[in-house]
């Protein structure tokens, strides 16, 4: 194959994705717009609030569970309303007597101790067996680490907004500790834009979100009628929100629910969990790829394309772009196609720039100098780990079906 | 794997190509021993005593072509009794050191041919003259001036030898020998080669040489640096000009013009009425000659820049031979498949390293030019007077002499010294060049200057030359020129047209994708910095909610 029709395939499979997220931004900020709207009517006075479980599944975490119990009783909704399950699922730290302690104040705060055989197996199964005991209409999960705003529960029931078929709502994370340093200012724009523009954008464009690991809330028949939670995933929030949609409900993002969840510090922290959710995201694919065509939810498939064309052809496009290019520089291959490719190399990159600027602008605080000049860096940089990354995952991937090991679960560490 | 059938196959090719190979190598042999059949030549040795004056034996082994002679150059210290044993005529140039004169002594007397010394004369090296700002040379009862430079005294000779005065040099005061032969040695006493003494040399030569060539000038006028985009009303004027008054000319040709800002190669079949005129130039009288490929290097302009050295680091071009033959190749293909046809070369600015040379005279008989001393410098180009063979090139050789009208006032009558000069020797050529873009009425002059001197014009086309390559062959004679195609592939291959970049499928697709999405992006990016400054300014103006809602 000739340098021109492999600098032609990378060329494409760059642009598809790069222009589909300029239309994602520019639908992520018109959703901001909404929001803001929405912003300034107060809280609806409901007679009667549903019943709302939250599930909190905590391993080890006595480091932050109790910050987060103390976000839960500080919750601004009607406690008789409420219940928060946490599974201290085989802890071998202090989580379990703090949750004890909570349980001890206040009646809502159900602790559920699991040990193995039965617990210890992961965070779906957790889940699962959690899902049992729930008594509320709506189920919410929290991540141990999170501390929700007062508002949020009600937020995201107001989200439903009486409409049947959203079958789940997902509110808004911000990190808590983006201050901290270079990396948690990177994960900090990261999940910024992340949301603005793959979560709203999606979801001002075609009603798509996808559920994310903390801050959601979905009905408790929906949960039961999909048959809960994938104890295979390892990304259990991309894989359900796949089923969610197949049986035709909707998952609406709700930026106004807000939660504060605490990142990675460490590089070496942020690798893994990166890594995890790499696999998750390619086990999606790779589970649901052979029945693209069958799938009841025609946007679903256009969903899974871009989640496809994120890890394999964006991928495959990157790698090849640099290797056409070392190629050319090296004189192995001749390239001879005309075009302004300098140009719009240079228009990508600021379209990178200026896309998180807006989705960081659309968050108030977020708009200094300083992060203009993290963003800049950012994409020398971070960004580029990012294919590090998802060639480990994939090989990690490929290696553990050879060797037929088994999906682990593993907890991301915490920091004081 | 190799099939059988293919392997013969392969075999089958691999014989055709060294048949062709041997083919073409016997054509260039035959070629490049032309006019150095050494039969009939007589040997002559140059001895220089010093590196710092090779240069000079340089260009009298040039100048020795234009006689019956082979020439051999050897340093003083080299020179040993076996070199020396079958040289019929040896010349000696000498150096200011007294000790290399001496030992030069010790071995030149011993033998008993003709001896011209050049330069500080053996014994003193006295000077024969104050120091002035100019000399006048007395030679065939006429007087020249030229600027002033040593002349040393003639050395005592004997009593019984009664040498002959054949130049003589004046300071006004006195008058002393310049070139003297005293019977077997004979002296030129000056170290200069150039200008008048120059001249004077030169045409003593055929006296040391014994070869009395009659008194006949040759004269020609040569259009110079014409390439594609050179007006052609400019040169149908001049051809009508010169055709009218009878004077068969040559046009230096310049196959390819390259453009130094786009990079962009037009060739002449690109350009068919440029093709047309050539043609018609040819019908009336010219002659035409290679002048180079692209007559650049690199990225220069055509017409400006060197072709065959690089003049930038004054060294050869990188990769010389492969790239000389691909330009040889590629301007004869070129010129032929438009019809033209080139029976001589010129490099562009009389420039091209010794082995350039030798791989010039595979393709090309005949050079009209000045000739490149040596791979040291580009910058000393030896002029001789005389048509000459230059028999370690293996070229014919004509020179230019005079020049060219240059674009100032006062041109070309400021031409007329360089042509009474050239007249002091013994069949010299008169040959200058004229650019086209200059107005006809300054060639006009020339030729009415040229005409009160007594000049035979050179018709290149009607004299013997050759040129060869692995495709065609042309000869010219007094019959005409001659043209055999060996190998209409590879003319046609070498010679056709740049192909005008086809826009395949492909680059039109790459060309309006990428513009397409270039513009995108801009009227997204101009979109999005204005949601940027809205956002700015409503971030200064609404309340600060979520921290608010935070602080618990």
């Amino acid at each position: 194959m000739s340098g021109n029709t492999l600098f032609l395939i990378s060329l494409f499979s760059i642009w598809l994705l790069l222009l589909y997220h300029m239309f994602l931004a520019l639908g992520g900020y018109l959703y901001s717009v909404w929001v803001e709207g929405q912003k300034q009517h107060p809280l609806p006075v409901k007679k009667q609030w549903p019943k709302v479980t939250i599930l909190i599944p905590a391993h080890n975490e006595d480091i932050v569970i109790r910050n987060t119990l103390e976000s839960m009783v500080e919750l601004d909704y009607p406690k008789d309303r409420l219940q928060v399950i946490v599974i201290n699922d085989n802890s071998s730290d202090r989580t379990g007597e703090i949750c004890d302690s909570f349980a001890d104040k206040y009646p809502f705060i159900q602790p559920m101790h699991s040990f193995p055989p039965e617990g210890g197996i992961g965070k779906s199964a957790a889940l699962n067996r959690a899902l049992k005991h729930a008594t509320g209409e709506f189920i919410a999960v929290y991540d141990a680490d999170n501390n929700p705003e007062k508002a949020a529960i009600k937020q995201l029931v107001v989200a439903f907004d009486d409409q049947p078929l959203i079958g789940a709502v997902v509110g808004k994370f911000r990190v808590i500790n983006a201050r901290k340093n270079l990396l948690t200012q990177f994960i900090n724009i990261e999940t910024i834009s992340h949301q603005w523009m793959t979560q709203a954008g999606r979801w001002k464009w075609f009603r798509i979100s996808s559920i994310p690991g903390t801050n959601f809330m979905i009905r408790k028949h929906v949960l039961v009628q999909v048959g809960g939670w994938d104890g295979e995933a390892l990304a259990e929030d991309t894989e359900l929100s796949i089923r969610v949609y197949e049986e035709g409900y909707s998952i609406r993002f709700y930026p106004l629910a807000i939660t504060w969840e605490q990142e990675p510090e460490t590089w070496k922290v942020w690798f893994k969990q990166r890594t995890r959710w790499a696999r998750g995201n390619q086990y999606v694919i790779i589970k649901y790829l052979p029945r693209l065509l069958t799938m009841k939810r025609k946007k679903m498939i256009f969903d899974l394309l871009y989640y496809f064309f994120t890890y394999f052809l964006f991928l495959g496009g990157v790698l090849l772009s640099h290797t056409v290019f070392l190629l050319s520089a090296l004189g192995v291959v001749e390239m001879t196609l005309p075009g302004p490719f300098i140009l719009i190399w240079l228009l990508a990159y600021m379209l990178f720039i200026i896309e998180i600027m807006i989705t960081l602008a659309i968050e108030r605080t977020e708009l200094t100098l300083k992060n203009f000049f993290i963003v800049i860096l950012m994409y020398l940089t971070y960004s580029q780990l990012w294919i590090v990354l998802v060639i480990r995952s994939l090989w990690l991937h490929i290696r553990s079906v050879i060797r037929r090991e088994e999906f682990k679960w593993d907890k991301t560490q915490r920091f004081q | 794997m190799m099939s059988a059938n293919r392997l013969s196959a392969f075999i089958c090719l691999c014989l055709v190509w060294i048949v062709v190979l041997t083919f073409g190598f016997t054509n260039r042999m035959t070629a490049q021993a032309d006019g150095i059949d050494p039969v009939g030549l007589h040997k002559l040795l140059i001895v220089y005593s010093e590196e710092s004056v090779q240069e000079k034996a340089i260009m009298l082994a040039n100048l020795s072509g234009h006689f019956r002679m082979t020439a051999e150059m050897v340093t003083l210290s080299d020179m040993t009794v076996s070199r020396t044993k079958e040289a019929e005529f040896v010349i000696f140039i000498s150096s200011p050191s007294p000790d290399l004169r001496k030992i030069a002594e010790n071995k030149l007397r011993t033998l008993k041919v003709p001896i011209l010394w050049i330069g500080e004369p053996p014994g003193g090296q006295e000077r024969n003259h104050k120091t002035l700002s100019a000399i006048r040379y007395l030679f065939k009862e006429l007087t020249y001036t030229d600027r002033s430079s040593p002349i040393f005294r003639l050395p005592e000779l004997g009593a019984s030898i009664k040498p002959i005065v054949l130049a003589e040099a004046s300071d006004g005061d006195q008058t002393v020998p310049l070139l003297v032969a005293a019977e077997s040695r004979w002296f030129f006493l000056s170290q200069q080669l150039f200008g008048i003494p120059g001249k004077i040399l030169e045409d003593g030569l055929h006296d040391f040489f014994g070869e009395a060539h009659e008194e006949r000038h040759e004269g020609y006028i040569r259009i110079e640096d014409v390439h594609p985009y050179v007006e052609p009303e400019r040169l149908i004027k001049i051809a009508d000009l010169l055709y009218e008054r009878n004077i068969p000319y040559m046009v230096a040709v310049i196959p390819v013009y390259v453009n130094p800002k786009s990079g962009e190669h037009i060739q002449m079949g690109q350009r068919p009425e440029f093709v047309r005129t050539l043609k018609y130039m040819a019908d009336h009288g010219a002659s035409i000659i290679m002048h180079g490929y692209t007559h650049q290097y690199r990225m220069s302009e055509t017409g400006e820049g060197f072709e065959f050295w690089d003049s930038i680091q004054d060294t050869p071009v990188d990769n010389e031979e492969k790239y000389t033959l691909d330009k040889l190749d590629r301007g004869i293909a070129v010129l032929l498949n438009n019809g033209i046809i080139p029976v001589a070369f010129e490099p562009p600015h009389y420039t091209m390293s010794q082995d350039g040379y030798r791989l010039l005279s595979r393709y090309f008989s005949t050079l009209v030019a000045q000739l490149q001393v040596s791979d040291r410098t580009y910058l000393l180009t030896q002029q001789p007077p005389y048509r000459l063979d230059s028999k370690r090139h293996g070229l014919h050789v004509i020179p230019e002499t005079i020049g060219y009208v240059l674009n100032q006032p006062g041109y070309p009558e400021l031409m007329r010294p360089e042509i009474d000069q050239m007249m002091m020797v013994r069949d010299s050529v008169i040959g200058g060049f004229f650019h086209p873009y200059l107005p006809i009425e300054k060639l006009e002059e020339l030729l009415d200057i040229l005409y009160v001197y007594p000049l035979d014009y050179i018709d290149l086309n009607r004299e013997n030359n050759r040129v060869f390559s692995d495709f065609a062959e042309i000869t010219s004679s007094i019959d005409g020129v001659q043209v055999k195609v060996l190998d209409q592939v590879k003319l046609d291959r070498l010679g056709a047209p740049p192909p005008v970049v086809k826009k395949s499928l492909l680059s039109d697709l790459t060309y309006l994708v990428t513009w397409g999405i270039a513009f995108i992006v801009l009227g997204f990016l101009v979109l999005f910095v204005y949601i940027l400054i809205r956002l700015n300014r409503k971030k200064r103006a609404a309340i600060f909610t979520e921290r608010e809602a935070r602080s618990r």
